[in-house]
């Protein structure tokens, strides 16, 4: 086609003859916000997020003045960041006293039995073994490697006590690289060797709330404070009444009932208890945050 | 991956395939075809669960039976969050017996381990 017969064909105008001249336009494109938001959303949803992990543990002691450790359960939840934590239980274990071989080989020997007789609580088709550690172990595989390392959070109730019950020593805190916070309360030594492991601090505020964290390792790279939750201060932040673990989950809507027990002898019954104990804490943990989820603070 | 298929475990449009029986010893997948549509999140929480459990690294060269054993254990993993939202108790009740067919095949090494370890360099074994 001839240049400039175009129109006349479409429209029926009479043609006017013109020569084309090359025409250049400047424009300013602004990008379409639409695909950009797109775009940096994708972003956002490869990074890596990670998963809610939750160590959960409970200690059963002797009944005398130093409330010494005889054993104690644990349970490992990890779930999905959307979700609601303490759900998916991906393993379940008994940690008895370094000692308690020697102290009272025949409550030794019921925690042998009882592992060995039955098995773990878990989510489906996870190891149905009850694992079963040394105090040493227990602080190095859990408190070192899924509370410091994974960075997952140390649940309990009345989470100090049980805390300070893994110690096997303590000493006044001291002020660290400048941050005073800790200073007049108790510093924790869970390792026998300190040197690429820490200690964990903690001091209390009020009959009510404790603070906590992990001090720094010797040589880390990537330090954290640690996530510590006491469900004894969450359930009283969130009902201004003060609880005990029974009553915090009628409070929360969570059954639960303690089976009574002889406290400070190793039995079978004893065992389960402490297992029902912390199960019904893992309950509560995961109601207790979904309360806090509805107030959300900005 | 087909693009419409939604995530295995949670039902969002799914962006990856997830390889179930993981890498060998020479870094190929074992199943290159057997996958698991999953998203990103879904596959970032599969692959921490397998970390837990020891089953991310490529499986070194092992005899059939460990190699089955790995495949059955790293399956029985997905399933178990596969059976996790919304709870499907059958694919749950697979899952352990996934874990459980990896530990007789375990045990089974075991035993063999304890009775001859010259087993391992059989013709056909690996």
């Amino acid at each position: 086609m001839e240049p400039g017969l175009a129109l006349s064909t479409r429209y029926d105008v009479t043609p006017v003859p013109f020569e084309p001249l090359p025409v250049a336009i400047r424009v300013f494109a602004v990008p379409s916000t639409v695909e950009k938001e797109e775009r940096e959303e994708r972003k956002v949803s490869r990074k890596r997020r990670e998963p809610q992990r939750s160590l959960v543990f409970d200690t059963e002691t002797t009944t005398d003045a130093s409330q010494r450790l005889n054993f104690g359960i644990w349970r490992y939840y990890v779930d999905r960041r959307t979700g609601l934590p303490g759900k998916f239980c991906v393993e379940e274990g008994i940690f008895y006293a370094d000692d308690l071989p020697e102290r009272y080989p025949e409550g030794f020997a019921v925690l042998l039995r009882y592992v060995e007789t039955h098995e773990s609580d878990v989510a489906p088709g996870r190891d149905t073994r009850l694992q079963f550690l040394s105090r040493s172990e227990f602080v190095e595989k859990a408190i070192w490697r899924k509370a410091h390392e994974h960075r997952a959070t140390v649940v309990g109730f009345n989470l100090p006590f049980d805390l300070s019950r893994l110690a096997i020593s303590s000493s006044e805190t001291r002020r660290r690289k400048g941050r005073t916070t800790m200073v007049g309360g108790h510093s924790l030594r869970l390792f026998e060797n300190e040197r690429y492991r820490l200690r964990v601090d903690w001091k209390s505020v009020d009959s009510k709330r404790t603070l906590m964290s992990f001090t720094t390792a010797h040589g880390a790279t990537d330090p954290t404070r640690g996530h510590f939750l006491d469900l004894r201060t969450l359930s009283f932040a969130l009902t201004d009444r003060g609880h005990s673990l029974e009553s915090a989950c009628g409070a929360f809507g969570v059954p639960y009932e303690k089976r009574p027990v002889v406290h400070g002898t190793i039995t079978e019954e004893y065992v389960t208890y402490c297992r029902e104990d912390v199960q019904a804490t893992a309950k509560l943990y995961t109601a207790a945050v979904a309360e806090y989820r509805r107030h959300p603070i900005d | 991956m087909d693009p419409d298929e939604p995530c295995a475990m949670c039902g969002q449009p799914a962006d990856d395939d997830h390889h179930l029986t993981g890498r060998g010893s020479d870094g190929k997948y074992l199943d290159p075809e057997l996958t698991a549509p999953l998203c990103h999140d879904c596959h970032e929480l599969v692959g921490d669960d397998l970390r837990g459990e020891d089953l991310e690294k490529p499986l070194r060269k092992v005899t059939i039976p460990e190699r089955v054993a790995h495949c059955l254990d790293r399956t029985g993993v997905l399933l178990s969050r596969v059976a996790e939202i919304p709870p499907l108790s059958w694919i749950g009740r697979l899952a352990g017996a996934c874990h459980r067919w990896a530990w007789l095949l375990w045990g089974f090494v075991a035993a063999l381990d304890a009775w001859n370890r010259g087993w391992r360099s059989a013709p056909g074994m690996t």
